[in-house]
């Protein structure tokens, strides 16, 4: 269940790489990326949400800026940050702090 | 004196294979031998054969340096070393049970193995020369380091340009490379191409990595054109303009070693620029054969 007034972190271990708008992801182990572990990427909405996660935001913060960035409804932005961060959390790619 | 060393030549890199028990023609596959040099070159991988396996790899191989262990394949890392300790798991392995051990940048690596005997060696016909049943880890962290990296592909020279030909398995690339060798292109690989990067742009490189083609091309050319594979009822390309769908179709036909951080950084970084300059288009085709032309329509070529 995610909080939307919790910080949320991304994971020290990934590598993450914009290329070409397109931001890519890969999971590390032990320091290194895994050959049968997954790549990820996310979407330009996704990238916004991914972008600011700084470890000092709170989930609520986050969606009050993307929301005003996209002028887009705020519950809209919520269903896709908590959509986003449960699939992220579940994939280790980010954490609670 | 017997043969016990031999040299081949691949993407600008020598390798250097040292073996405690001579080397006959026959220990090697035949495709080696477009790959064969006289001597070291300016670049080397040194790789050593030995037939025993000493004690000191239980040093290694304790579970903490284990960081992968699936099917064939256990991989540990130390400060100083990788180890890939290979078991086959079915009796048709064209690989060998073996244990490698690579020092930190790949250049020299020390294959043990107690489960080849002198006469087994000289006749062997090996398809790797890590004696696995492949060598893309003998040049994936190489190639990084070199500025390149390994793209799942076919590979063609048509007329002094390279293309590239990606897709998923099953996307015919294997019926395709049969249609372009009778048209004259000329096969660089069908399955593992070596892409590098120096100051004249991308290059690809005939290679030993292959897969059904056994009659691949020993050379180098500047990469032109990736084409992304899609069977269809007629022949035609469609241009990625799109940088965003450009990287993704190519970060998914990357081959994906261990790497560490900053390995994938500098991958990362290739692929950004392979974007930028690599044109891309996907290529979708019919079974007529006729596919050659709109390939060469796409490079300019004269189709007379």
């Amino acid at each position: 269940m995610i909080d939307i007034y919790s910080i949320y972190c991304v994971s020290e271990d990934l590598v993450a790489r914009n290329i070409e708008g397109e931001l890519v992801i890969v999971p590390l182990s032990s320091g290194i990326g895994d050959l049968t572990s997954e790549m990820y990427s996310l979407n330009t909405t996704g990238v916004a949400i991914w972008e600011k996660l700084d470890g000092k935001k709170d989930l609520k913060n986050i969606i009050t800026q993307i929301a005003d960035e996209y002028d887009t409804s705020w519950d809209e932005i919520k269903d896709d940050v908590v959509i986003l961060i449960t699939d992220l959390v579940k994939k280790g790619l980010v954490t609670k702090k | 004196m017997k043969n016990q060393f031999k040299y081949y030549h691949v993407a600008g890199i020598t390798i250097q294979i040292h073996s405690d028990y001579p080397i006959s023609e026959n220990t090697f596959h035949p495709k080696f031998k477009l790959f064969e040099s006289n001597g070291p070159g300016d670049d080397n991988i040194v790789i050593h054969h030995h037939f025993y396996v000493p004690d000191s790899i239980d040093q290694l191989t304790v579970e903490e340096n284990q960081i992968f262990h699936q099917d064939q394949w256990k991989i540990y890392k130390s400060d100083s070393s990788w180890i890939y300790n290979y078991t086959p798991l079915l009796t048709n392995d064209p690989g060998n049970s073996a244990i490698a051990v690579f020092n930190k940048d790949h250049t020299v690596v020390e294959i043990y193995t107690n489960a080849i005997s002198e006469k087994q060696y000289q006749t062997a016909c090996f398809g790797a020369l890590t004696l696995f049943n492949t060598d893309q880890v003998l040049f994936a962290k190489p190639l990084c380091e070199r500025n390149g990296l390994i793209l799942h592909s076919n590979g063609f020279n048509i007329q002094g340009k390279g293309i590239l030909l990606a897709g998923a398995s099953g996307a015919g690339k294997s019926t395709l490379s049969g249609m372009l060798k009778n048209e004259g292109f000329e096969v660089l690989c069908d399955d593992r191409m070596f892409i590098t990067k120096n100051k004249d742009g991308f290059w690809i490189h005939g290679n030993w990595c292959h897969g059904t083609v056994a009659n691949v091309a020993n050379i180098s050319v500047p990469l032109q054109t990736i084409f992304f594979l899609e069977q269809a009822k007629e022949n035609f390309s469609i241009k990625l303009s799109n940088g965003k769908k450009k990287s993704h179709c190519l970060l998914q036909s990357l081959v994906k070693p261990f790497f560490t951080s900053a390995e994938w950084d500098k991958t990362f970084s290739i692929i950004g620029d392979l974007v930028k300059v690599i044109d891309c288009y996907t290529l979708k085709f019919d079974l007529s054969g006729k596919i050659y032309l709109t390939i060469k329509d796409v490079l300019g070529l004269n189709q007379s």
